[in-house]
């Protein structure tokens, strides 16, 4: 029988591949993007829909329930994605950065043969 | 023919200080290149009414990339000598000629302050610390790690140059210097805080201390 907990759960899930879908349609995602995500929910789904069945498997793991292996796989994600975060957004300040010193040069850099002017 | 002498001065909303400074500074240099870091105010109007070359910044990028846009536009312009200095008044322009007696027997030399009563405390023992952390860490001499006066030989600038972007470009310069074992030297030069809430802060020094400890690890 499936618990309260379970049912919030592939709620969630549902809503997130809502959302994912309304970023695809705004044009925020693509399809690689919608389709990575949408794995990731569906596992979700599936995961908990066959909760029951991987009691076998957890005791080779040496855990308990089920949903401790989903709270540690979870774990894991998580610090995957905040570690590829990390990477993305030092990647986007380095660019903003050389983005913002290039605008800045640019009058400088025809400045011998150009009026360019000190008052900007 | 003698040097090129350019001098580059980061400023964000110096509005206050920074005519001020460019009008000083340029008895002594070729060309006074100021940094406009994403100011709100007028500091770029002022700095250009009073004779600087003004780069702006759209965004604020902090210290460290302000520097590294004004030592970009003065290779640009073939600077032979670079000198760094801030926009809020903290060096006198007067002191240039010092730098640039000592810069001929070396190449960067570093403007040293004393740690005395006219540095506010927070900045003095925070200077204290750190500079002590430095000679430990990155087993490097300087008196006054934090200081921001300084003048280099344009060619060793491929050699200092910096990856931070905020206050830690002067620790990094620092490192630089010992990693490739460039002659340095120092000067004595006035200590002077026009407004001891600017500059640096706890959270800026500790973020010092943690780049050099990672530094030191590489």
């Amino acid at each position: 029988m499936i618990e309260t907990f379970e049912i919030m759960s592939i709620l969630f899930f549902i809503l997130m591949i809502y959302l994912t879908f309304l970023a695809y349609r705004r044009g925020q995602f693509t399809k690689i993007h919608l389709i990575f995500w949408y794995g990731v929910w569906i596992i979700g789904i599936v995961a908990i829909i066959i909760s029951n069945k991987l009691n076998k498997f957890l005791i080779s793991l040496n855990i308990a329930r089920v949903f401790d292996l989903y709270a540690l796989l979870g774990f894991i994600f998580l610090l995957f994605m905040v570690f590829h975060l990390f990477r993305v957004v030092k990647n986007n300040e380095k660019r903003l950065e050389n983005l913002t010193r290039e605008i800045a040069l640019k009058p400088l850099k025809n400045y011998e043969n150009s009026n360019f002017s000190r008052l900007d | 023919m003698g040097k090129k002498i350019i001098a580059v001065i980061p400023a964000f909303n110096e509005e206050k200080y920074i005519g001020e400074v460019v009008k000083e500074t340029r008895q002594y240099v070729d060309e006074v290149i100021v940094v406009d870091d994403g100011s709100s105010d007028k500091t770029s109007q002022l700095a250009g009414e009073f004779g600087a070359i003004v780069l702006k910044h759209k965004i604020n990028l902090k210290k460290g990339a302000a520097l590294k846009t004004g030592c970009e536009g003065a290779k640009l312009l073939n600077a032979d000598i670079i000198i760094l200095l801030d926009g809020d008044g903290q060096h006198d322009p007067k002191e240039i000629p010092l730098f640039l007696k000592k810069l001929k027997h070396t190449e960067i030399v570093f403007g040293v302050r004393n740690f005395n009563k006219e540095m506010p405390l927070n900045s003095r023992y925070g200077n204290i610390i750190l500079t002590t952390l430095s000679k430990i860490l990155l087993k490097n001499k300087i008196s006054d790690l934090l200081t921001g006066y300084k003048a280099f030989n344009t060619r060793i600038y491929n050699k200092i140059l910096w990856d931070s972007s905020d206050y830690s470009v002067e620790t990094e310069i620092i490192k630089n210097i010992k990693k490739y074992k460039i002659p340095c030297s120092e000067i004595r030069i006035k200590t002077i805080y026009n407004d001891p809430y600017k500059g640096s802060s706890i959270s800026d020094g500790v973020n010092i201390a943690i780049n050099m400890a990672k530094w030191r690890l590489k």
